[in-house]
């Protein structure tokens, strides 16, 4: 046994001391250890680069090929399918690296041929999206590789994004992303979850809320003139999911009706408070995810999402610099009075006795 | 070490954990956490935010109000900030409660004092050049920073060091006794300074328990491998290479050494190799594409370089996190 198994291998005593039986694991080698995130963000990098001089090639040698639709589109679905098969081998670095390049090139080459597709009659910038985001979901599925996956949901996310602007549901994106973030982490421990394919979609959908100036700019390619003035209406949408959130977690504790009563009131003065501070509702969903999973990802975007919005909030123009700072004042002193509260009602010696989670 | 959440999916995805057992197994190892990790979890969070929310509310009523106050007004609003967040260092104690209130309430004093210098310069017109504001800043928290054994004020600290230096080769251009080269010299100048912060940081944290904080040392890693990486590029690109060329790439060198066989640390040892591959994908650039070359050949050439520098890369990064995972878990 190597000292890399060395972790796992306490994790089994404890899982197999309560009972719960766990086969022995393959020994361990280097591509198999979980990577750090930086060596991951260098291996994505790596591979943009790389599918961008392999579209500057192409180009170059098929020039010809991109005034024909189906042509692009064969080329691109067969380059997709070379990336699969190099995928097929045995898993290595460089099959990885080799994958997701010539991968990026394909899709690169499939995304042209559907919008060079829209400018006929019989397409509308809503069906190009429309089957942009069945590829990325197609390739989520398809793809055996985790690197490439997390690629996809990316792109999942964005298309997704796109699609509810350019049919002016971009109100309803929000709330509906974050819907699907739930159920995506909620259920990644039952037993017919396929957690391989679907947590990183559900990363990739909650990229945007951690990062929405990227995603803005994006987005407002699309819905420019779509705006309407109901925006009131995409901040309180999202106090449904935080609700359902709360509801399920609270059902999954066992958790008195007093607790049940608190979350749920705490639940409704965000989501009403999020109306003025847009975006904290969200943001607060995703951490609650990230805790309730041990998901240091997902309380990471939902950190950096509330801090985000609260920036955006100084620079949001329809209210004066007084009612942003009562908004804030009363977020504040809400926050605080709920903690006082818990600490009052559940037994405060609990909150400095407990063990610290691994 | 690989987080238990990750060692729990690790299980599920090799098949040594039955799907059917993933949610009791996630409930007996922690991954779904009790309820006292909630009720800690809920607790930090509520008081970061809720105290957050009211020191921005308070930022915001004084925005809004800042031209209506006099001139002695301001500055007793910004003194009575640093008075309070002094105040509550001082009779806040290190328990395991509340030890994140005592170290952000330095922070806040701080950054108080530098809203204060910039509020005198502003109100006094004192003809003085923006590097002094930040290097008084940095000069009179010192004294706090000796205290208050926290790695967030002393990286404060290198940055405020760092923009003095910027804002002073700004306005009086660098020292005589170097050569002349604008922003290169000026770069090299940034190079030496957090070179040596990082140098004094390694030393000091052997001896020194609390500077132990690696991700502090890795900011700063960040910025040397930034500024190495410009250093090598430019010479490159205007296809002047000069002996200090050299000795970058002989700082690249023995920072690898150093990082891999006397402190072992995978982050800064990425950086390195990040730096690495871009200045040899620059080189490569700069002889294939100015040398008028195949342009075809050239871009395929190119692939192959990327590709080849990540695979090098990745598979070295997690050869080497393996290594050091096993040094440390022998040690």
């Amino acid at each position: 046994m190597t000292t890399a198994n060395q972790p796992i291998e306490m994790l089994r005593n404890t899982l197999q001391e309560k009972g719960i039986e766990v086969k022995p694991t393959p020994s361990l080698n280097a591509s198999d250890l979980d990577s750090p995130w930086f060596v991951t963000l260098l291996s994505i990098g790596a591979g943009w680069l790389a599918a961008i001089f392999m579209t500057g090639i192409f180009i170059l040698l098929f020039f010809d090929v991109f005034g024909n639709v189906a042509a692009l589109l064969f080329c691109g679905i067969g380059i997709i399918g070379l990336a699969r098969f190099i995928l097929s081998g045995t898993p290595s670095d460089f099959r990885q690296h080799l994958a997701l390049a010539i991968s990026l090139l394909g899709q690169f080459l499939v995304t042209y041929a559907i919008f060079e597709s829209k400018n006929n009659q019989f397409s509308t910038e809503s069906s190009s999206l429309f089957m942009l985001l069945c590829l990325h979901l197609g390739l989520l599925v398809v793809m055996p590789n985790t690197l490439h996956r997390y690629v996809s949901a990316i792109a999942v996310s964005v298309c997704l994004g796109l699609l509810f602007g350019s049919l002016s549901w971009h109100q309803v994106y929000p709330a509906v992303a974050l819907t699907l973030i739930a159920l995506l982490t909620l259920n990644e421990f039952s037993s017919w979850f396929p957690g391989k394919i679907l947590m990183p979609l559900a990363y990739g959908l909650a990229l945007p809320f951690a990062f929405p100036v990227a995603y803005n700019s994006l987005l407002n390619e699309v819905i420019i003139n779509k705006i309407t003035h109901a925006t009131w209406l995409l901040d309180l949408s999202m106090t449904l999911p935080l609700l359902a959130i709360v509801l399920v977690l609270v059902r999954r504790h066992k958790a008195s009706k007093l607790v049940l009563l608190t979350a749920v009131t705490a639940a409704i003065i965000i989501g009403l408070l999020s109306i003025e501070l847009n975006g904290i509702a969200a943001g607060c969903a995703i951490l609650l995810l990230g805790c309730a999973h041990s998901s240091r990802a997902l309380v990471a975007m939902g950190a950096l999402s509330l801090l985000t919005q609260t920036s955006f909030y100084y620079y949001n123009l329809d209210t004066t610099l007084l009612i942003k700072s009562a908004s804030l004042a009363g977020l504040g002193i809400a926050l605080l009075i709920m903690r006082w509260v818990m600490l009052i009602k559940f037994k405060p010696r609990s909150v400095h006795s407990y063990g610290v989670q691994s | 070490m690989s987080s238990t959440r990750s060692q729990l999916i690790s299980l599920l995805e090799q098949g040594s954990l039955s799907r059917a057992d993933a949610e009791l197994a996630a409930q007996a190892s922690g991954v779904l956490p009790s309820s006292g990790v909630w009720l800690r979890f809920l607790d930090r969070t509520l008081l970061i935010l809720g105290s957050l929310a009211l020191g921005i509310s308070l930022v915001f009523f004084v925005a809004y109000n800042w031209f209506e106050f006099g001139r002695f007004a301001k500055f007793a609003l910004v003194e009575a900030a640093i008075v309070l967040a002094t105040l509550v260092y001082v009779f806040s104690r290190e328990t395991h409660a509340i030890k994140l209130i005592h170290q952000v309430s330095l922070v806040m004093a701080c950054l108080s004092l530098g809203a204060l210098l910039a509020l005198y310069g502003q109100t006094y017109q004192t003809g003085a050049d923006p590097w002094q504001l930040f290097f008084n800043w940095a000069l009179l928290m010192l004294p706090w920073l000796l205290l208050s054994r926290s790695s967030w004020l002393w990286l404060l600290w290198c940055g405020l060091l760092n923009i003095s230096l910027f804002l002073w080769v700004d306005a009086y251009g660098t020292p005589r006794f170097l050569p002349n080269q604008g922003y290169t010299t000026m770069m090299w100048l940034v190079l030496a300074l957090n070179m040596s912060f990082i140098a004094v940081w390694e030393f000091s944290s052997s001896h020194v328990g609390w500077l132990n904080n690696r991700w502090a040392i890795r900011v700063l890693g960040a910025v040397v491998t930034w500024v190495i990486t410009t250093l090598t590029i430019g010479p490159i690109i205007d296809n002047y290479y000069t002996p200090s060329t050299l000795l970058v790439l002989f700082i690249i060198g023995g920072a690898g050494v150093y990082y891999r066989y006397r402190k072992p640390d995978l982050f800064m040892l990425a950086l390195l190799a990040l730096s690495v591959s871009i200045i040899a994908l620059v080189w490569l650039a700069d002889v294939l594409f100015l040398s008028h070359s195949d342009f075809l050949g050239s871009l395929f050439f190119m692939c192959i370089a990327t590709l080849g520098m990540g695979t090098v890369s990745t598979v070295w990064l997690k050869r080497m996190h393996q290594q050091i995972t096993n040094l440390k878990v022998t040690v």
